[in-house]
């Protein structure tokens, strides 16, 4: 943790900036949510989920959580956040798909560094955010070049805490190092809450998650029918909430909209047709308000049937298999979680995402997928030879989409998205 | 193949012509040269192969008998990986991935390939190499160098990698093969130490790119000490020649070149720095800096003399993989204050995002010392040369003016 924190008066060019955020930043995030409430068969449970979006960017509040409890801003699902629970604060990811925030960026980043990393230092240098600015500490694991660098742009403005990432996770020597992380990570949150870890705090934190974990497990049950029940861009808005809730009420949001949804399922209510296109979308995260390439495909006359990115299930649905019941042994656990059935790009090895891929092919079964590359985004742009190469073998149609944060290439994707829908639909698929 | 000893051949004649007569310059190209031949790139089948600069060159001196380094560098081994890395990953990383995944030869046949994961390049590289059925033993390497654990980490990281290169070489690494291989490595780093003073004293006794050809050379040289008393000659020639003969003062812009390294035969940058009138008084990269690194004086087993490396390493090393890349500054400082510099050229390699991220810190120290900063992108490509030009001469020319005035005011 820095101890010496260099806070300085805004200047004039962070006024302005702070006033174009004001003018411009709210309207893109309302707009994304008007077009998400505009779809079709929007579940009624989904409301609170889309006003916990609208309170943090449209309305500009600080993440609901019981008084007194601090927030710790986490940049990767790779932070458990049962150790921050157990130790007394609230996580929120801070990773953003703002386009306002991503223009601020611009001017103090480097040019090709990837538009998350930039967002994310422009909320930091415009002081807008309640979110992000009333963090007591920033956890930031160290999965990528720019995050790195972040990481260290980070620790010269805010407490910050640095979580090496080991680049390999078969082995136990990887492992040990992760866990070590954890425990330096611990030291830090007691430093920043006073709350030390312990056996029960730890044990009930992992209790909330599996909780929360059980809901999303019937959730992803039924995301699998066929036909679809509920539109892939109001599951991708159920798991942007997340970022931002305290967890028990995420849990009991879901739990209702898990009931609706089975009721929707028992009264044959589907929320789209059959034949219509039913695709995956892979690879760099899609964060609201980002939802540029997840609304294209449904307004074009396709079905995200199933996400794989960072910021939708994948970040949340491992569960920890806890066998030892010390401290420790949930530690080790968690570790487990974390790295293992991780299927991030930033470890060397990352076969299991192939798999993982397969797997989620057959269970929604998928007809097309597409490959989103932030720009900038380099370990994604790695991994897709070798995906398009699977998907050839099993006569998946793939095409990668490069963009930004920006809506200047919308006409464009939109002609290149809607192509694709039509090819699928038309016999591009051979399998 | 053609085109690959092309890009050698016109590289090494170039620097060759740039120097006053030293004979002792011919055996440093004709190093290179045999280096990078058909006939070794065919026949050399390494047991050791160490990709990039991030492993200490000791312990891969003590691993194999002869390890063969790829720093990366050509331009036609970028063109043979272009199918198989992304558009935007970095030209070493295309380079070094051509050197090893090709249909003309196979250094990596019998090898096992030695890296640091210290980038994303890096890590996807090694994954790459490996579904390619090449043998890899990769390291991770911590992001921060300035905690006991970090170099711990570091420390068990370059004994986890000796244990897999050993099952693979039959060469156990053992406290006497580290200590041979240090004592080599310091009486290559004293040479090429005695070598960069002299060469900073006698601006005109060769170019720049030449200068950095005989540094390099050090890494593919099959004898290090036959390098070392080479390079010593080489010194005593300039040192002589410095002594014989009147030599004007260089009145040429002087420039710092630092950021993404220069690798051999990629020497575009020194070529220009040179056609557009300025002097290259030195270099502060990942490759070069690795002249200041000392080696580890003291320990008699394997594990402490590898701690003592990790202690001297990560307080300077340059690497990319670091979260704040201190020791690159600290260099550049270094040299801001010994040299008379009047710029610095701040190079960034296309994909290479961590040298652009150090950029507004390198800018603020330089605006301390009242020298100012040029960013140049680049890759191995040719087309953009007239650009770089253009923005060098523009550079050259401010830089007089700002000397001339400087001199004026002192007057």
């Amino acid at each position: 943790m820095n101890e010496n924190l260099n806070i300085t008066p805004m200047n004039s060019a962070q006024v302005r900036q702070q006033e174009r955020f004001d003018r411009k930043g709210t309207a893109v995030a309302e707009k994304m949510l008007r077009q998400i409430r505009e779809l079709s068969h929007m579940p009624e449970t989904l409301n609170p989920f889309l006003e916990t979006l609208e309170s943090i960017f449209s309305r500009r509040e600080d993440a609901l959580r019981p008084a007194g409890v601090p927030t710790v801003g986490t940049y990767c699902v790779m932070v458990p956040p049962e150790m921050i629970y157990a130790q007394g604060a609230m996580p929120v990811k801070l990773c953003s798909g703002s386009y306002t925030a991503f223009g601020i960026g611009n001017d103090i980043s480097p040019r090709d560094a990837c538009p998350l990393v930039k967002a994310v230092m422009g909320f930091e240098e415009i002081d807008a955010m309640p979110v992000y600015q009333n963090c007591s500490l920033m956890a930031v694991p160290v999965t990528c070049d720019c995050k790195k660098k972040l990481a260290g742009w980070l620790q010269k403005r805010r407490p910050t805490a640095v979580l090496h990432i080991p680049a390999n996770r078969d082995q136990d020597e990887d492992m040990e190092s992760f866990v070590g992380e954890l425990y330096r990570f611990s030291e830090t949150l007691e430093q920043v809450t006073g709350i030390p870890l312990t056996y029960k705090s730890l044990a009930d934190a992992c209790c909330m998650t599996a909780d929360a974990q059980y809901q999303l497990s019937r959730f992803i049950n039924l995301r699998r029918k066929h036909p679809l029940i509920i539109r892939g861009s109001f599951s991708m808005s159920v798991m942007n909430a997340l970022s931002y809730t305290w967890l028990p009420d995420w849990t009991k949001q879901l739990s209702d909209l898990n009931d609706e949804l089975e009721n929707l399922a028992k009264q044959k209510e589907m929320a789209v047709k059959e034949n219509q296109p039913r695709i995956l979308l892979t690879g760099s995260p899609v964060i609201f308000p980002n939802f540029k390439i997840p609304l294209l495909i449904e307004s074009m006359g396709g079905l995200l049937a199933a996400d794989e990115t960072c910021m939708g299930e994948r970040g949340f649905y491992d569960p920890p298999a806890i066998v030892d019941r010390t401290v420790d042994g949930m530690l080790r656990a968690l570790s487990n979680r974390a790295t293992r059935p991780c299927t991030c790009p930033t470890f060397a090895d990352n076969q299991r995402r192939i798999y993982r891929i397969r797997q989620l092919i057959k269970d929604y079964r998928i007809q097309g997928v597409i490959y989103h590359v932030l720009r900038g985004c380099l370990v994604y742009d790695y991994e897709y030879r070798q995906l398009e190469e699977e998907m050839d073998r099993l006569g998946i149609p793939v095409i990668r989409v490069e963009t930004d944060y920006n809506e200047e290439d919308v006409e464009q994707l939109r002609i290149r998205v809607e192509a694709f829908i039509e090819l699928i639909k038309y016999g591009g698929n051979r399998s | 193949m053609d085109k690959l000893q092309n890009e050698i051949r016109t590289a090494l004649e170039q620097a060759g012509r740039e120097h006053c007569g030293f004979p002792e310059v011919s055996w440093f190209l004709k190093t290179m040269a045999q280096a990078f031949s058909t006939e070794t790139l065919i026949n050399e089948k390494p047991s050791l192969i160490v990709l990039g600069e991030d492993i200490p060159r000791e312990l891969a001196l003590a691993l194999a008998d002869h390890p063969r380094f790829i720093l990366g560098g050509s331009l036609e081994t970028t063109h043979w990986s272009d199918a198989l890395l992304p558009r935007d990953a970095d030209p070493v990383s295309r380079s070094a991935c051509g050197w090893l995944l090709n249909d003309k030869f196979g250094l990596a046949e019998n090898a096992i390939v030695v890296m640091a994961l210290s980038s994303d390049n890096r890590r996807k590289l090694a994954s790459l190499l490996r579904g390619n059925g090449i043998r890899v033993a990769a390291a991770d390497m911590p992001p921060r160098y300035d905690t006991s654990e970090a170099r711990e980490a570091w420390t068990a990281e370059m004994l986890r990698l000796a244990d897999t290169v050993s099952a693979h070489t039959r060469i156990r690494l053992s406290a006497r093969r580290l200590k041979a291989a240090i004592r080599q490595r310091e009486q290559v780093r004293e040479a090429a130490i005695d070598f960069e003073n002299i060469a900073w004293q006698a601006t005109d006794s060769m170019s720049p790119a030449l200068r950095d050809i005989i540094m390099e050379s050090a890494w593919y040289a099959p004898d290090r000490k036959e390098w070392a008393c080479h390079l010593r000659a080489l010194t005593a020639q300039i040192s002589t020649w410095i002594r014989q003969y009147y030599h004007q003062p260089d009145e040429r812009p002087w420039v710092l070149l630092a950021g993404s390294p220069i690798v051999f035969p990629n020497e575009k940058l020194p070529n220009l720095l040179e056609a557009s009138g300025l002097y290259l008084a030195d270099r502060a990269d990942p490759i070069t800096l690795q002249t200041d690194i000392p080696c580890a004086d003291t320990g008699h087993s394997v594990p402490g003399m590898l701690r003592r490396t990790a202690d001297l390493r990560v307080r300077m090393e340059t690497s990319g993989s670091w979260i704040s890349n201190d020791g690159l500054l600290s260099a550049v400082q270094c040299r801001l204050e010994h040299l008379p510099v009047s710029g610095i050229v701040w190079h960034v390699l296309k994909g290479q995002i961590e040298y652009d991220f150090e950029l507004p810190r390198v800018e603020a120290l330089a605006a301390e010392y009242g020298v100012p900063v040029i960013r140049l992108e680049t890759d191995y490509q040719q087309q953009d040369v007239e650009q770089l030009r253009i923005r060098l001469e523009a550079f050259a020319e401010m830089l007089r003016i700002r000397n001339q005035e400087r001199i004026r005011i002192a007057q």
